[in-house]
């Protein structure tokens, strides 16, 4: 009986990804790295389009990309959140480089230990495990995923030991997918990850700090307004 | 008399002040910029080698795979 129990029992089991406006925090623009690399992707956007209108003018960099894209066109989404995730974990890791950097948060530059990466720095460079996760976001909204169905999920990884960002998808039947660098995708409870926060291009959601705050915080805004 | 109205004020002030919003928004804010800031300082940096037990892809998916890899390996030369 036992035995069958144990069996049964994933090696790995938590809580599924909230993937809703539970733990709301705030606008992402207060993560002032992340909102720097939302910019400068907007500004290198335009290389990629290139690609995918005029092969001819399509940097080398982006040849592979290119490519890609265009062959994830016709694919279902299942088939496309595959492909992406494939793609970009053939990618090559290297450590982030800390850096000091200005935030409203702050009087003065705060260190940070982990840095976002564009698409093209990515390529250019590679990157590590918050990289992966941000290079995917990006690729399945060029490819046309809604903002509303991506997250990137900073979490503490008890297979790694270590602080770990994944990419959550969220697809049209509700089913929530976690994309992680070593070609799995998990769902449901099947995961090792204890979620720490989520962010995309409008907000920023905590998952394990301050539940009630912004609720409150919300609340009072939506009464004094 | 003085100390009873002095009592009443006290009361009343402070029950005033818990229950104004706007002083429990910028104590909330404010909890919450730090929160934020002390996300921001986690070192993100765990590394998962790809692993076959992970997934593979399907025949047309590693096809495509195949044709970048090519691509890829064309733009070096």
């Amino acid at each position: 009986m036992l035995a069958a129990w144990l069996a049964a029992v994933p090696a790995w089991a938590g809580d599924p990804y909230p993937f809703d406006d539970s733990g709301y925090l705030g606008d992402a623009v207060l993560l002032p790295d992340w909102s720097a690399t939302m910019a400068r992707q907007r500004a290198q956007s335009g290389n990629l389009e290139s690609c995918l209108t005029n092969r001819e003018r399509c940097p080398l960099l982006y040849r592979g990309l290119g490519h890609m894209l265009e062959k994830a066109a016709v694919l279902p989404p299942e088939k496309q959140i595959k492909l992406v995730n494939f793609y970009v974990n053939t990618k090559h890791y290297r450590d982030d480089r800390s850096a000091r950097l200005e935030t409203p948060l702050a009087d003065g530059p705060v260190r940070y230990p982990s840095r976002w990466a564009t698409v093209e720095e990515f390529l250019h460079r590679g990157g590590d495990c918050e990289d992966f996760a941000t290079t995917k976001y990006f690729l399945l909204r060029q490819i046309g995923f809604d903002i509303d169905q991506l997250r990137i999920v900073v979490a503490f990884d008890r297979e790694a030991n270590n602080y770990h960002a994944v990419l959550a998808v969220k697809q049209d039947d509700g089913e929530v997918l976690l994309l992680d660098s070593n070609n799995g995708i998990r769902t449901g409870g099947r995961h090792p990850y204890r979620f720490i926060y989520s962010i995309n291009e409008k907000s920023i959601w905590d998952h394990e700090g301050l539940p009630a705050l912004s609720q409150i915080t919300l609340n009072h805004e939506e009464k004094s307004a | 008399m003085r100390t009873l109205l002095f009592v009443a004020a006290c009361a009343i002030t402070s029950i005033a002040w818990a229950d104004d919003p706007s002083l429990v928004v910028k104590r909330e804010s404010l909890e919450v910029k730090e929160r934020i800031q002390k996300l921001e300082l986690i070192n993100v940096t765990a590394r998962k080698a790809v692993s076959s037990e992970s997934g593979n892809p399907d025949a047309e998916l590693q096809a495509i795979l195949d044709d970048i890899k090519a691509l890829e390996a064309s733009k070096t030369e």
